[in-house]
């Protein structure tokens, strides 16, 4: 009888513990001071010339979709070195994902990988459209890139891209 | 490899990313930074840094000096890739104390900038700031190359 009332006060201890665990964790990542450190770390190991150790930083954050931590990522793997291996498919994949909501870095560089067909089959018409979306973010390069192959296309190309790249626009 | 260099970092909104390549080279060639992760790297400097070319005596540089370190990588196979552009700016007094008025700004090979100081992501180069105050204070945060590598 008397055990009762003790387990109870001990579970209503650990719940009240494991609540407030709960609640600062949260707190934690939702300020984004959890993932800040991550990316600076991440940063911190690229200067050092650490790639590995900041693909294992990096990672993590872009699959929770920070937009930063994808960019970053994605550059990690299109420019490779220090033992960490060239992926153009994947910078690719991460470029796409942060360039789909709007980020001009990776619009530019997905649109520069397809007019190259470096780690997705090359294609003039996406190119155009990544690189335009770029350009009306004031990416200079991109414009630079997207008027040179702009040269290179045909009227109906164009077309077909600058239709594209509008439902782009669209989608963020 | 220069030519590759300029080609990334040009993706940069940054102008000086672009422009760093006009201003006076102080290293005779690319040599290995052990504070840049073993990098091979080169030293810039603009008119405004001209006081870089006297090294140890230096002094405190005036607002305006701009200071820049491209950088790439070699592997045990001999392959090669682009690192980051590293740029630094005097600031007019008052700037940033905790920097001593220095502004830092790391341009990555794909046109990324993830910060510059006391601008967007400030807090992302603070580390930055924490090496480059490793030096005496008369170099004013200013790292030096190696003797054997300076311009005369």
């Amino acid at each position: 009888m008397r055990s009762g009332p003790r387990r109870h006060t001990l579970c209503l201890s650990v719940r009240i513990l494991l609540t407030f665990f709960v609640v600062i964790t949260a707190s934690t990542l939702g300020s984004g001071r959890l993932s800040f450190a991550d990316f600076v770390d991440g940063l911190a190991a690229y200067d050092a010339g650490d790639l590995q150790a900041a693909y294992d930083e990096w990672l993590p954050l872009a699959q929770a979709g920070d937009l930063q931590a994808q960019v970053a990522l994605a550059g990690l793997l299109q420019v490779g070195g220090f033992g960490l291996a060239r992926n153009f498919p994947e910078a690719v994949a991460w470029y796409r994902r942060a360039a789909e909501r709007g980020d001009p870095v990776a619009q530019m560089n997905l649109g520069d990988l397809y007019a190259k067909g470096q780690g997705v089959e090359r294609d003039a018409v996406r190119a155009f459209a990544w690189l335009s979306l770029a350009t009306e973010q004031g990416r200079d390069w991109a414009a630079l890139q997207r008027d040179a192959l702009a040269e290179t296309m045909t009227p109906k190309e164009t077309a077909e891209a600058k239709a594209l790249m509008a439902r782009l626009r669209a989608a963020y | 490899m220069f030519e590759t260099m300029k080609a990334a970092y040009a993706k940069s909104d940054k102008g000086d990313a672009s422009g760093y390549s006009n201003w006076r080279q102080y290293s005779t060639q690319a040599y290995v930074s052990d504070t840049h992760g073993g990098r091979y790297v080169q030293n810039w400097g603009n008119s405004a840094a001209k006081a870089y070319g006297l090294y140890e005596n230096a002094g405190t540089f005036p607002p305006g000096a701009k200071l820049g370190k491209d950088s790439f990588g070699v592997n045990a196979k001999g392959d090669v890739s682009v690192g980051p552009l590293f740029l630094m700016e005097k600031m007019q007094a008052g700037f940033n104390p905790d920097s001593d008025d220095w502004r830092y700004t790391m341009v990555m090979p794909n046109g990324s900038v993830f910060g510059t100081t006391n601008g967007a992501g400030s807090d992302n180069v603070v580390f930055c700031i924490g090496c480059h105050q490793s030096v005496t204070p008369e170099q004013d945060n200013v790292m030096l190359l190696p003797e054997e590598y300076r311009v005369k």
